[in-house]
């Protein structure tokens, strides 16, 4: 299936495979642990996972046609409470197994 | 820091008076707001002899701790008619404290078209005449008081659009680059200070006294502390988020979300956000020449600030930051990062308030006096507030004017006050503090403060109402708190992440002023704050019915999530149960 990825920040440095918005193909039933493992980017480097605009942990599933950003943790500031994610994951730590 | 200047502009006046006790341990929005509260008549004009304009620099300013370089603007409000405290970076709430001013108390009014500006230095403060100065742009008056003064005072000061006692007129701040970049934006601050025939407040510190301590060395050791919370969070320290792309690294973030106001408040994501976002912007920044990291305000190690040049590699603009580059980006339908540049420098010359001007211009594109994403008609309509024409009186005072003069009923106003940059249909949370804060709708005064003291946990999902109001409440605690402190609001991200950031406010507190507080206390006081300010909008005949969204947001979804704001009224109206 195909996605759309958009990368924040210094994440546009560190996958320089991907333009900062890209088209990926992923196997069916792929879940946002497998795109970080496609973009060989480490989770703790990954603060912020949105698909379709909602926030998300590594382990939710990814639709075809789906338009998911990533976003670093120098990036996840203010957002974190307007966006109101789970405060106990900690802002330095990846998104956690709901 | 126990002196209070009061100066009376009918008389031509200054005097100095020990910090009264009643004020004692008030400090920025805490003294602002307590001054105002205690001696402005609440039904009185906002332009009138019997308001006051308080400036207040806050408890921490004027140490060497990082980050406590905010100064507050306080009066009541000619946008809102409720209370109002605006605060704003720059150079001067750090020369304020280091003087051992408490606030600056400018009261009544001088003969019609008498024009005066302050000068305060080690020796008090006078009043000197500026009829010579009227009329100047913020730039220009700068260079003018600089050239007068030294290079290195502050300057507090008004352009045309607060000598016109327009609504949306802000309060310029020098940076510490001596640039009016940096704004008391909101709230029609500007408009007061000019309805005083005040032009500018000249800040010299030269051979200042300087703070005493109470415990110099526990001072010290609680300040490093703080410091290296903020050198160790990935958002605040040097090369974090915010250093290397300022504010507006929000703008793909909040586009994403499905939140970012487009063309006056109509849908949720701007497909030009790629091109006026934080990312973009550094990229430009950086092959121009300009610079992407810079302090703007005295104390800081976050440095969020910029300098944007064009394309020939000239200043245009700096402190170029994610509401201004969102409203008059945006929410105008505008995606020309040069040409929004050039609106945030017309904004800091005429001395205008970038989010509320941005709002105005958007619902008169909404009316179709331009067409959205008309950047040349944009900086037309600017020029015309800074000519004060009829049609740029109207849009310089705000959203909720320009509406009424054009019949258009979509106008994101609360209190009259134009919406900051996050929808509150996908953003909640925000919704009810835009809804239920003393200052209208405002995003700093219940952001993302201190949520670990005030133990806000468990999910609380975006797009439904359950548990906003709670989140709201304990932000806009915590945030009027660290508004009394002088601490730039973005501390919090690493001190909420961090406790021994958070614990070293109340140390750095005690030390200074040899107080007891705790994080409990600190608490409290930022309920007494907002208690003080209720209360003065309750006598200034606010009730309920005002703290409510605009009816647009409960009846037209918005796109991507198609989401209306349906936070209860009920609901909404326990915010300030405490």
């Amino acid at each position: 299936m195909r996605i759309r990825v958009l990368l924040g920040g210094h994440l546009r440095d560190e996958v320089s495979s991907l333009p900062e918005e890209a088209s990926v193909e992923l196997p069916p039933g792929a879940c946002a642990r497998d795109l970080l493992e496609r973009l060989a980017l480490p989770p703790s480097r990954v603060r912020m996972i949105l698909i379709n605009g909602r926030g998300c942990t590594l382990s939710c599933p990814i639709g075809e046609g789906d338009r998911v950003a990533l976003f670093p943790p120098e990036l996840s500031f203010n957002t974190f409470v307007s966006l109101n994610f789970r405060k106990e994951r900690g802002l330095l730590h990846p998104p956690e197994e709901e | 820091m126990t002196t209070l200047i009061r100066v009376d502009m009918a008389k031509g006046t200054v005097s100095t008076e020990e910090l009264p006790k009643e004020y004692a341990q008030m400090g920025g929005r805490g003294l602002t707001s307590a001054i105002v509260s205690h001696e402005v008549p609440p039904l009185c004009h906002p332009l009138g002899p019997s308001n006051k304009l308080v400036v207040a620099p806050g408890l921490l300013s004027g140490t060497t701790c990082a980050n406590s370089g905010r100064l507050s603007v306080g009066a009541k409000s000619p946008l809102t008619g409720g209370i109002k405290e605006s605060n704003v970076g720059g150079n001067a709430a750090l020369k304020l404290g280091r003087l051992g001013i408490a606030g600056i108390v400018v009261e009544k009014q001088p003969p019609e078209g008498k024009w005066y500006y302050l000068l305060v230095n080690k020796d008090g403060a006078r009043l000197l005449p500026a009829d010579d100065l009227k009329g100047l742009k913020n730039y220009d008056l700068a260079t003018r008081l600089h050239e007068k003064h030294g290079e290195k005072v502050g300057i507090i000061s008004i352009g045309p659009a607060g000598e016109m006692k327009l609504s949306a007129a802000s309060v310029a701040v020098t940076s510490t680059q001596g640039k009016p970049a940096r704004h008391a934006g909101r709230g029609g601050m500007g408009a007061v200070m000019g309805s005083k025939g005040l032009k500018a407040i000249v800040v010299d510190d030269k051979e200042a006294p300087g703070v005493s301590y109470a415990d110099h060395e526990a001072f010290k050791e609680a300040a490093r502390v703080f410091r290296d919370a903020l050198k160790a969070h990935a958002v605040t320290k040097p090369g974090g988020g915010l250093a290397v792309y300022g504010t507006n690294v929000l703008t793909n973030v909040i586009n994403e979300a499905g939140a970012y106001p487009t063309r006056n408040f109509t849908e949720g994501r701007f497909e030009g956000a790629p091109k006026i976002s934080g990312e973009t912007m550094h990229d430009i920044i950086k092959e121009r020449g300009g610079s992407t990291t810079h302090a703007g305000c005295s104390t800081c190690i976050i440095q969020c600030s910029n300098v944007y040049v064009d394309k020939d590699r000239n200043y245009v603009t700096s402190g170029f930051e994610y509401e201004t580059i969102w409203a008059n980006g945006a929410n105008c339908g505008i995606d020309d990062l040069d040409a929004i540049a050039q609106i945030d420098r017309l904004c800091d010359e005429y001395g205008l308030d970038t989010i509320e001007m941005g709002c105005a211009i958007a619902v008169a594109m909404h009316a179709g006096v331009k067409a959205f994403g008309d950047a040349a008609g944009a900086i037309e309509l600017l020029h015309e507030v800074g000519k004060g024409t009829p049609l740029g009186r109207i849009l310089g005072n705000g959203a909720a004017v320009t509406g009424q003069a054009f019949g258009v009923s979509h106008v994101p106003v609360v209190k009259r006050q134009g919406l900051p940059a996050y929808d509150p249909r996908a953003i909640k949370g925000i919704g009810v503090t835009y809804a239920t804060s003393p200052m209208g709708a405002d995003h700093t005064s219940g952001y993302a403060v201190a949520t670990n003291i005030m133990r806000v946990g468990g999910f609380v999902d975006p797009l439904k109402p359950e548990g906003q109001v709670d989140l709201s409440r304990n932000l806009q605690i915590a945030t009027a708190a660290i508004d009394a402190t002088g601490l730039c609001v973005f501390v919090a991200f690493a001190i909420m992440d961090i406790p021994s950031g958070m614990e070293a406010i109340p140390k750095m507190l005690n030390a200074r002023f040899g107080w007891n507080f705790t994080l409990d206390d600190f608490t409290e006081y930022g309920k007494q704050i907002l208690r003080l300010e209720r209360k003065f909008n309750e006598s200034a005949g606010f009730t309920s019915v005002d703290d409510r969204l605009p009816e647009f947001f409960s009846t037209e979804p918005l796109p991507p999530h198609n989401a209306v704001f349906d936070v209860p009224p009920a609901e909404l109206d326990k915010v300030f149960d405490f």
